[in-house]
């Protein structure tokens, strides 16, 4: 046998424990109850100013972000990184303790989250097919902004959704998904339709197709940081920084694809679903992918009827993509609460690989040497704590942004009936949340 | 401009109450999950009677059979305690390999032999028992 197969269904070895009954019950309670605090007691005419609010942060700050000196050192170091991957990714051994799987699934996909949220959308500054992209073009002096057709408004985020779900299917689904073989022919694919969509539409086809960069902007309107319609960066508050969230057509799909695609994860790892793939005549990569699909299917048909409902009972109608972004913190805490210890733990385990990538007995950078701290491992309540109350607070972010919306949209006297259906389906994906934590 | 201030301290002492008593609520269950593992560790201290090897005090013994590609297992979820041994004694009708995910323990089935894995996990968490070759899913251990 060779080692390589010892992480053969994907990167990390344990989970964590099911969270205490009284728990989940706890967090299903509160969502609940605050839901319908929020919508007696909260504000009746909208509050958030999306990309008009927000406290200027002092020019000379905005000044330095955004000069040519920032910009390049950030594409650089993207470069760099990126180098380094490929490099254990094309010459380094497939084996377990080859980094790629780790940096790809752990680092980049988990640690976007945590860097957008303090920071916001910043995988557009380091993103290393951008960047090809922009060389590309200045090699041959043209814009790279410029393409050979217009992207039709109606495109939106329809691409990026669509990336979502390919790398969600490689990261959940895909057979032998820990190899470097695997990681190595997605990401193949990956760079040579993005490098052909951004010479046909220029460089705009990285802000609709760009799985990283649109998961980035998404969690990244979380942040504290944002940008004002002038153009200088403000401080603002996470839920105005989200109201400014475009509507663009596929949000909804982006948005159902991130939190579909977690619920997907927890409930694939439960024994009661491994023993339904071995009872079915399915083979567990078909099995995967229905069920993959018929998750985040679900999710996106739940929203779209609660918004068809809600529009229905405020008698005008509306575009599902308005209220998408209130599914953002919910996704936000899903992800939170189910990739925490795997971050924290696999993470630091990833950095130690990091060391060597070529299998050599290198110690590069004397990463090897970093002593992974376990402590968070044997913190079973805390986590369980951290876990309830990302979801809950998720839950509650999401009814407050739907809320606002709602009285922005509706008239007035039909604006809090209105809500119900959001509300319904939110409850709905937060008691699931909980559920899974509790017995997946 | 005040009615504005007080709506947002309410949306902020909401938050606060959440976070707040989802800790509560675990620090409360703590409790319960320390006395409630005896509990777990009792029926592990009699091995049951078809077991080939008797197994050592306090060891949680674990019976699986593999057919035609189906699991037959005594539960699917194996509860145990932090540092408690477990054996596993796997029957497969076909050659394959068998591991612990995330402790990295392999052993080799022979088709219609019985094997012994001892294996004892430190960590709390859930680690999946499974085989490699036909990647079934045997039973998933809980360590707490």
């Amino acid at each position: 046998m060779s080692p390589a197969t010892l992480i053969a269904h994907g990167v990390g070895g344990r989970q964590d424990l099911p969270i205490p009954f009284e728990l989940a019950v706890l967090g299903a309670a509160l969502a609940l109850v605050v839901s319908f605090l929020v919508l007696g007691l909260a504000w009746q005419e909208p509050r958030y100013r999306g990309d008009d609010s927000g406290r200027p942060i002092p020019d000379a700050l905005t000044w330095a972000a955004d000069s040519a000196w920032t910009r390049w050192t950030l594409r650089i170091l993207g470069l760099l990184g990126a180098a380094y991957v490929a490099l254990a990714a094309v010459a380094g051994p497939d084996l377990a303790t080859n980094p790629t799987a780790g940096v790809v699934y752990v680092l980049l996909w988990v640690g976007i989250v945590p860097a957008s949220l303090l920071l916001g959308p910043v995988w557009r500054l380091v993103n290393p097919v951008r960047t090809v992209h922009l060389l590309l073009c200045q090699a041959v002096r043209l814009d790279p902004r410029a393409g050979v057709r217009r992207l039709p408004h109606t495109v939106g985020l329809w691409p990026a959704a669509a990336w979502l779900l390919a790398f969600a299917w490689l990261e959940l689904v895909a057979p032998d998904r820990a190899t470097t073989a695997v990681i190595r022919a997605w990401f193949a694919a990956f760079v040579a339709v993005s490098l052909v969509g951004a010479v046909v539409f220029g460089s705009r086809w990285f802000d609709h197709a760009d799985p990283f960069e649109a998961y980035s902007t998404l969690v990244g309107r979380l942040s504290w940081l944002g940008r004002h319609r002038d153009g200088r960066l403000v401080a603002r508050r996470p839920l105005e920084n989200l109201d400014g969230l475009p509507a663009h057509p596929g949000l909804t799909a982006a948005v159902a694809v991130l939190l579909g695609s977690t619920m997907y994860d927890s409930a694939s790892a439960s024994p009661w679903w491994a023993r339904w793939v071995q009872g079915s005549t399915l083979n567990p990569t078909t099995a995967g992918t229905v069920g993959l699909a018929a998750t985040v299917t679900l999710v996106y048909a739940t929203f779209a009827l609660a918004v068809w409902c809600a529009g229905l009972t405020a008698g005008l109608s509306t575009r599902t993509d308005l209220f998408a972004h209130s599914v953002v913190p919910i996704a936000v805490g899903y992800v939170f609460a189910h990739y925490l210890t795997l971050f924290v733990l696999e993470g630091q385990h990833t950095l130690v690989l990091l060391a060597d990538p070529l299998g050599t007995g290198a110690n590069w950078f004397g990463l090897g040497g970093l002593t992974e701290n376990r402590w968070l491992a044997n913190q079973a309540t805390v986590v369980a704590s951290l876990q309830v109350g990302a979801i809950v607070v998720g839950h509650v972010l999401g009814i407050v942004s739907a809320h606002d919306r709602a009285v922005r949209l509706f008239p007035p006297r039909r604006a809090l009936v209105a809500q119900l259906p959001l509300l319904a389906v939110m409850i709905g994906y937060t008691v699931a949340g909980l559920l899974l934590l509790f017995a997946a | 401009m005040p009615r504005f201030r007080s709506r947002g301290s309410l949306l902020s002492c909401a938050l606060v109450a959440v976070v707040l008593a989802a800790g509560l609520g675990g620090c409360g269950n703590s409790g319960e999950v320390a006395e409630s593992a005896p509990e777990s560790n009792a029926p592990s201290t009699s091995p049951s009677a078809t077991t080939p090897a008797p197994a050592t005090s306090g060891t949680r013994v674990i019976e699986v059979r593999i057919a035609d590609g189906a699991v037959q297992t005594d539960a699917d979820r194996v509860e145990v305690a932090a540092g408690q041994s477990v054996r596993v004694f796997v029957t497969s009708d076909v050659d394959d390999e068998l591991h612990v995910h995330g402790v990295d323990e392999t052993v080799d089935l022979v088709a219609g032999e019985t094997t012994t894995l001892d294996v004892t996990v430190d960590e709390p968490g859930v680690f999946d028992v499974e085989t490699h070759e036909g990647g079934l899913l045997l039973f998933q251990l809980v360590v707490r």
